[in-house]
């Protein structure tokens, strides 16, 4: 048998397996979507690291790094930037108003936060969460399927229905509990594929030097970080467009919940610290992998999402390369199953509960949970089917889409005393339909970056709805801690 | 290598690692 293939497999296994455990858990709600509130600081910050980095870490940002080269350190640089600022900013307001609201939630913690009894913000959330999610766990899919072609040689389309039914397996059964665990393995596993498999890439080809020489005589420019503009052209179009995945950070509800189930306030300065040394250890390593795959590939493949399995399968005996693949599944399933989670409790929980049936029973209401996890893994699937954009495109529309919808008035309502019901109402609606303009129009994306308009209109819509509404319509204290 | 990239690249992750070590004292001061 391929050794590849029993790596995978005994990977796959060992998550049904952690499934399984921790089905006798679940017992209620609050157990299935938020783990009871008793995560450890190292598994919730490596639960947000896991969940955080999607197919994208693995296969889209080192096909990136493949076709421009250095250039896109500048989305590295974004990226953990945005980490340490949501860490540092929402961590431990969001965990301790969603505790003092007893919100299960993002939605919950809006409507609890501005007393909406409208409920206006929670439909708004949910359609947000339903819109953005479903393209983003259809883009995890897509990896999966391209993981699975170029290791395996099994056709797109059955590796993506292998990775739908294996994710959807392992989040039904155990929820959150069972998503945070399995993230903790899928996250060290991660952070082990984006350190060792750029090293082996450079010690194969003997050296930095050689790597420098290999990739300048493709093309010089792949070097630069600045691609050879100058100017205003360099500071906007290109240092500032990789820059701004920073802006998406705010406002992902699958990483947030992660701050939310942390077990004790105490603990959020530890699990920053351990989330910040992840990102510092291996954040480097994706997209060297890309660079590194230029220099052993060559510029040619015909499929750029696939260097990843490719190069390790080039350089790695089969043992190793079974893990290393683990490692790429692992990026995928870990965002996957959390998005699925937070999708199923919008519905459950934001909308069935709070609106119809108050007083539906625990027990009925993990068993509806898991009927809509089934659902809408049906409905990202076949939305997976005709997706066209590529892993690293159709990540950036649906991280802009919830980074907009949700950053802007989570981090002013934590932080800003004078937002009011309608500034966040307006900030919400704005991002959400700002980024479906701006992902279809290409001379807003040619005056401002997808991933900057859309979140910087959502913020001024906060603010100056905020100011123009904030006499007239009084909002209650509630922001307290 | 140009050595501006070798600049950028390298000042960013230590100019990270200082602002961790920053936010961490930050979060601890903020504890209720």
């Amino acid at each position: 048998m391929d050794p590849i293939l029993i790596g995978l497999l005994l990977y796959l296994a060992m998550m049904l397996a952690v499934g399984l455990y921790t089905y006798r858990y679940m017992k209620s709600l609050d157990d299935f979507v938020l783990a009871g509130r008793r995560l450890g600081p190292w598994v919730a910050a490596i639960s947000e690291r896991a969940s955080g980095e999607s197919a994208w870490f693995l296969l889209g940002l080192p096909a990136a790094a493949y076709a421009v080269g250095f250039v896109e350190f500048w989305s590295v640089i974004g990226i953990a930037t945005g980490i340490l600022t949501s860490w540092t900013f929402i961590a431990l307001r969001l965990r301790t108003q969603t505790e003092r609201f007893g919100a299960l939630t993002l939605p919950d913690y809006f409507e609890a936060r501005f007393d909406d009894r409208t409920r206006m913000l929670r439909i708004v959330s949910m359609l947000a969460i339903l819109f953005f999610y479903l393209a983003y766990v259809a883009a995890q899919l897509d990896g999966a399927g391209q993981i699975l072609n170029a290791s395996f040689g099994i056709p797109h389309w059955g590796g993506m229905l292998i990775g739908a039914t294996v994710v959807a397996l392992y989040t039904l059964m155990g929820g959150f509990l069972a998503v945070a665990w399995t993230d903790l393995i899928q996250g060290l596993l991660m952070a082990c594929v984006a350190v060792v498999l750029p090293l082996a890439g450079i010690a194969h080809l003997g050296g930095f030097g050689e790597l420098w020489t290999v990739i300048a005589a493709h093309d010089p420019a792949l070097l630069t970080m600045d691609l050879g503009e100058t100017g205003a052209a360099f500071l906007f179009g290109v240092a500032f467009a990789g820059f701004s995945w920073c802006f998406g950070y705010l406002g992902q509800p699958h990483l947030l919940v992660r701050y939310m189930a942390i077990r004790r306030v105490e603990d959020v300065p530890k699990g920053q610290a351990i989330a910040m040394g992840w990102v510092l250890i291996a954040y480097w390593g994706a997209p060297m992998i890309g660079l590194v795959g230029l220099a052993v590939l060559g510029p040619a493949l015909e499929h750029p999402d696939q260097v990843m399995p490719l190069l390790t399968i080039a350089l790695l005996p089969g043992w190793l390369a079974g893990i290393m693949i683990a490692g790429a599944t692992a990026a995928m399933m870990s965002t996957a199953d959390s998005q699925l989670l937070v999708a199923s409790s919008a519905v459950v929980e934001d909308i069935y509960v709070r609106l119809f049936r108050p007083k539906a029973s625990p027990e009925k209401l993990v068993v509806l949970s898991r009927i809509v996890t089934v659902v809408l893994t049906l409905c990202a699937l076949t939305l997976a089917f005709s997706l066209r954009d590529g892993i690293y495109k159709s990540v950036e529309y649906a991280w802009t889409g919830l980074g907009s919808s949700f950053g802007p008035a989570l981090v002013l309502s934590l932080w800003w005393k004078r937002t009011t019901r309608w500034g966040a109402l307006a900030g919400m609606l704005g991002g959400l339909v700002s980024t479906i303009a701006w992902k279809n129009s290409a001379a807003l994306q040619s005056f401002l970056d997808l991933k900057a308009g859309p979140v910087l209109i959502s913020a001024a819509l906060v603010i100056g709805v905020s100011l123009a509404t904030s006499g007239a319509n009084r909002e209650p204290e509630r922001l307290g801690g | 290598m140009p050595s501006s990239t070798l600049i950028i690249v390298v000042g960013s992750w230590v100019v990270l690692a200082v602002l961790t070590v920053v936010a961490y004292r930050f979060n601890r001061s903020q504890r209720p």
